[in-house]
């Protein structure tokens, strides 16, 4: 190894350390008896689960953080795939247009969409809760979803179709018997995408929630009263959660980059 | 007696057309297929034979005209409403089916009882020689086999018209070949109708006992592969459906003027071709009385495998192509060079109106 390749190999090395260095400690801390969050570790324990799962304010938020994400996810699958037939099925010109429209939201700074959302709520008087956070995290998960099953449905074989309808099948059958099931795989992978992106938002969330909470604005707020490894343990919580759903939907879309 | 089902063309299109934007497709044009018939739509590629298999499947919806099948109007009808059924060019086989699923796919949307599907399934299979890939998926199956299975998912739906596009367009040459004789097998065995299109006029003359030679969107000759072979109608046709050497020559009162030699040919004054087939021509050394004769000098012999392929450079300026078996040619070769002459009968000229 020359010492130019040497001198890459360690900037990669000191670059991916500093990123998941603080994800590690975490991970860490959340498994260690010392309560202040310093080195040592101390012994492995799992008392921090063990409070965090006794806390009620937990509870409530881990229930409301899969209110939201389920139904986040079959919301955005469903609308993002009949968005993607949709556009399909029209002229190339505007069904670009179209999808640059609908994935604008992505582009957006989440602050700035968040303040649009909690302004837009306010002025129709529309009471904040589950009920909001759900179509305001559409707006920014529906456009993955449509992304993904959009570029599945151009590269999708016509023939497939002709020959369904050549052999006596209605639209709807050739949908349930050969678009649904080819195209299965980008679809689970696009909603467990979905779900990912709407399980770890904060941002919006806080400001279109109103009273109650979900895991990261529960982080939130604990981080705000006291610091103990109860945060550890939820922070990891939400990490494996959120981590597990996108290997699966990356490995099930083959989604790269 | 005969009914009067089999007085009635099993197919009949009527005043067809289609186009897109602009760009017309088909020109209106009839066709009638009997019953039984094998029919190729033969032409290069651009003619509107898929636009007008297509129509026929009810993929296309035509501009103008009529689509009849026994007898009753489907013009107005989708594909999953018309007794037809067609084998893609790429064969369009659900790749998330096994080959038995593929095969029974229609039926099963037909709400098949079980029992008769799985006989039907069974005897297609058995038929096609593929029972054994049943359970297989089409990407574990060769060319070969994947259009077996095509072949078998059209046929079990014991379609009165068979539509093959290209079927043999995505298989090697030595496949092609046994997979015609197969196909004409097939034909016989269940005497469907089938309307096969292929850009291949060998193809087409082995397969079917009806072709219709197709060129910038219309019918320009319709008739049995000797017909079209033996007796073109244009110059496209002869052209087209194999090998041919066409003269350019100039009718005035009743007869055209070759080098010497008179052909009597009625009709208008003008410029008229003549086709004469490669196999017609023999290469004499003294000039025969009574045939057509061209004077000129071999320039080339290409060996073809089971012929040889001269080239005459006649004294006109036309390049003659003449065929000669393999046999032939070793008793009696020519060498390169020599100055002869190539004759045919007064048969053998097929005198094309310039259309």
């Amino acid at each position: 190894m020359t010492l130019r390749t040497a001198c890459w190999w360690t900037f990669g090395i000191l670059s991916a350390a500093f990123l998941v260095a603080p994800l590690a400690l975490v991970v860490a801390f959340s498994f260690g008896e010392n309560p202040h969050a310093t080195l040592p570790f101390g012994n492995p324990t799992l008392q921090w689960y063990r409070e965090l799962f006794a806390g009620d304010d937990f509870l409530a938020a881990l229930r409301n953080s899969a209110i939201v994400t389920s139904c986040v996810g079959m919301l955005s699958a469903v609308l993002g795939t009949a968005a993607a037939f949709g556009f399909t099925a029209i002229d190339r010109k505007v069904s670009r247009l179209g999808v640059q429209l609908i994935s604008l939201p992505v582009m957006l700074p989440p602050l700035v969409l968040a303040l649009a959302l909690a302004t837009a709520f306010s002025a129709t008087r529309i009471p904040l809760g589950l009920g909001t956070v759900i179509p305001s995290h559409l707006i920014f998960t529906q456009p993955f979803v449509l992304l993904i099953i959009y570029a599945r449905l151009t590269s999708f074989d016509r023939s497939l179709i002709d020959s369904a309808r050549d052999l006596g099948a209605s639209s709807l059958q050739i949908f349930c018997t050969i678009t649904l099931p080819l195209i299965a795989p980008s679809l689970i992978g696009a909603t467990l995408l979905a779900m990912a992106i709407s399980l770890d938002d904060f941002v919006i969330t806080f400001f279109t929630i109103g009273g109650g909470m979900t895991l990261p604005t529960l982080i939130w707020g604990m981080l705000r009263t006291h610091l103990d490894p109860t945060i550890n343990a939820l922070g990891t919580l939400v990490l494996v959660l959120t981590l597990g759903l996108s290997v699966i939907a990356f490995k099930l879309t083959r989604y790269r980059g | 007696m005969l009914s009067a089902s089999e007085h009635t063309p099993l197919l009949r299109l009527t005043g067809i057309s289609k186009s897109f934007g602009t760009q017309a497709a088909l020109h209106p044009l009839d066709l009638s297929v009997a019953r039984g018939d094998f029919v190729a739509l033969l032409g290069p590629s651009g003619c509107g034979k898929t636009t007008l298999l297509r129509v026929i499947g009810g993929f296309l919806r035509s501009d103008q005209g009529r689509v009849e099948i026994n007898g009753a109007d489907v013009t107005d009808l989708g594909p999953e409403q018309r007794p037809t059924n067609m084998v893609f060019q790429g064969y369009g086989l659900f790749p998330h089916m096994t080959v038995r699923q593929n095969v029974a796919y229609g039926l099963k949307i037909a709400r098949t009882p079980a029992e008769k599907l799985s006989q039907a399934v069974g005897e297609i299979l058995e038929m096609m020689h593929i029972s054994g890939l049943s359970d297989r998926l089409p990407r574990a199956l060769s060319g070969g086999q994947q259009q077996r299975v095509a072949l078998a998912r059209a046929l079990v739906m014991k379609p009165s018209v068979l539509l093959l596009d290209e079927p043999l367009a995505a298989l090697d040459l030595q496949l092609r070949k046994s997979m015609q004789i197969e196909l004409r097998n097939l034909h016989r065995e269940i005497g469907g109708t089938f309307i096969c299109v292929t850009h291949d006029q060998g193809e087409a003359i082995a397969l079917a006992n009806r072709v219709a030679v197709m060129n910038a969107g219309r019918i320009v000759q319709e008739g049995t592969p000797e017909d079209i072979y033996q007796r073109p109608s244009n110059a496209f046709v002869a052209g087209f459906v194999g090998e041919s050497n066409i003269l350019s020559l100039t009718r005035q009162s009743g007869s055209c003027l070759l080098a010497g030699n008179i052909i009597p040919s009625s009709g208008p004054d003008g410029t008229v071709a003549m086709m004469i087939r490669p196999d017609d021509i023999s290469l004499v050394e003294v000039k025969p009385a009574a045939d057509i004769s061209l004077y000129g000098q071999l320039t080339d012999a290409v060996f073809m495998g089971d012929h040889v392929k001269l080239i005459v450079a006649a004294e006109t300026g036309d390049m003659l192509t003449v065929h000669r078996s393999r046999q032939a040619w070793h008793s009696d070769p020519i060498e390169s060079g020599k100055r002869i002459f190539a004759s045919w009968s007064r048969d053998a000229c097929h005198i094309l109106e310039q259309s």
